[in-house]
């Protein structure tokens, strides 16, 4: 007992408690606001969805990343390029070891789906995503003082219920509640048009709002792993007609094998929406809960704790976008296959 | 108290049993699998997430579900 419990491994317990309990008591952080919808941020003078934003950004990022990886491209590959290349040819090999001949065709799609939907994942896990953006007045019936930093609003961990219509025009200025602050996603924000004198008011005259962020994670859109699942599942019949003909649809309207292979064809119809309907709400349930996972952690125990379901979501969000492309290549491979008979 | 909260706890807390026995399944196999074959385990283990993923996905619907229920 006395080895395991000696001083040094006691200090270390007593510290990294302390630091967690300091976290809730000296940097309480505001629970983001949690909705299934994508915000709509004001940009430029439109409304626009802030995952589209970080579809965007993820766009760009990959752009970016292309471009530096394939300039002064070297016979002995090294830096970026390296990189670049080991990924590739990485995934290239588990294309062939499931596609066989037809990897090539079916690369490009399989690949773009899976450094999408990686990017789009890891953008939501960088410090000011989720957590930078408008500050507005409280949409429903709840909100969080707030407090001023300079020109901007930060977000206090002070949450208010609204009891009167949202009519006060004084905008307090008094920073007296605790700030969000460390590991937590802290809230901060930025005049949104001009509405210093559009905030309700707690009844000493601080402001209340809301933080709609400019950037959330585009895999939390539900239109985003919809789309994504409709793209994946309308190559896989556009590859599948190409293959058989009009005949790959006899796996589908099955007249030769009788009553029980009708039924089988009318399974495999209901089976080939289901996997829509599986595709983007996989990617989309994993993608928002670990949102509101790290959401929560943050708003509970603001130090220390959240760093581990960072590690989770890191891990998360690579394994879905591998499924995602490795699903979409099952299907592709199992589409060109003529439709055997078993019985 | 709200049914709402009530509904949202008991459908990702009973959606989660299934998946839970899947994923345990699952990986019974996969550790068998490798214990008789260690050289092929880097097959067995991408085969195995893959079987994950699609056992976890019943959990991802079920809470799906939670999260409409509470949210919307």
């Amino acid at each position: 007992m006395s080895r395991v419990l000696n001083s040094k491994v006691l200090v270390a317990v007593v510290l990294v408690l302390g630091t967690i309990v300091a976290g809730k008591l000296v940097a309480p952080a505001a629970l983001p606001g949690i909705q299934l919808p994508a915000e709509m941020v004001p940009i430029l003078g439109f409304r626009v969805p802030n995952t589209l934003l970080h579809t965007l950004l993820a766009d760009i990022t990959l752009l970016i990343l292309a471009f530096l990886a394939t300039r002064n491209m070297k016979e002995i590959p090294d830096g970026l390029q390296n990189f670049a290349e080991w990924v590739i040819e990485g995934f290239y090999g588990l294309t062939e070891d499931i596609a066989g001949d037809r990897a090539r065709q079916w690369f490009p799609l399989v690949m773009t789906i899976f450094l999408l939907v990686l990017v789009a994942n890891w953008w939501e896990l960088v410090p000011g995503v989720d957590s930078v953006g408008v500050v507005e007045p409280p949409h429903g019936e709840t909100g969080f003082v707030l407090a001023k930093v300079g020109p901007l609003y930060a977000l206090t961990a002070e949450e208010v219920k609204l009891e009167y219509k949202k009519e006060g025009e004084k905008a307090g200025e008094k920073a007296g509640a605790e700030m969000g602050e460390g590991e937590a996603k802290e809230g901060e924000g930025k005049e949104g048009e001009g509405k210093e004198e559009g905030f309700p008011t707690t009844e000493d005259g601080r402001p209340i709002g809301v933080l709609v962020p400019f950037l959330r994670a585009s895999a939390t859109d539900l239109n985003f792993t919809l789309a994504l699942a409709l793209i994946s599942m309308a190559m896989v019949q556009y590859y599948g007609i190409q293959a058989l003909g009009m005949g790959y649809f006899t796996k589908f309207i099955n007249l030769k094998g009788g009553a029980m292979g009708f039924v089988v064809g009318l399974i495999e119809t209901i089976s080939e929406f289901a996997k829509i309907i599986s595709f983007s709400f996989r990617l989309f349930g994993n993608i928002f809960a670990g949102q509101v996972l790290l959401f929560i952690m943050a708003f509970l125990l603001p130090w220390l704790v959240p760093v581990p379901f960072y590690g989770l979501e890191l891990f998360v969000g690579l394994i879905q976008a591998f499924i995602f492309a490795v699903l979409t290549l099952a299907f592709l491979a199992n589409a060109v296959v003529a439709h055997d008979d078993h019985h | 108290m709200d049914l709402q909260f009530l509904s949202a706890g008991l459908a990702i807390g009973l959606g989660a049993i299934g998946p839970g026995i899947g994923v345990g399944l699952l990986v019974m196999g996969a550790l068998q699998a490798i214990g008789r074959n260690p050289e092929a385990a880097p097959e067995i283990r991408t085969n195995m997430i893959l079987g994950i993923a699609f056992a976890e996905a019943i959990a991802i619907y079920a809470l799906v579900v939670a999260l409409v229920l509470k949210f919307v």
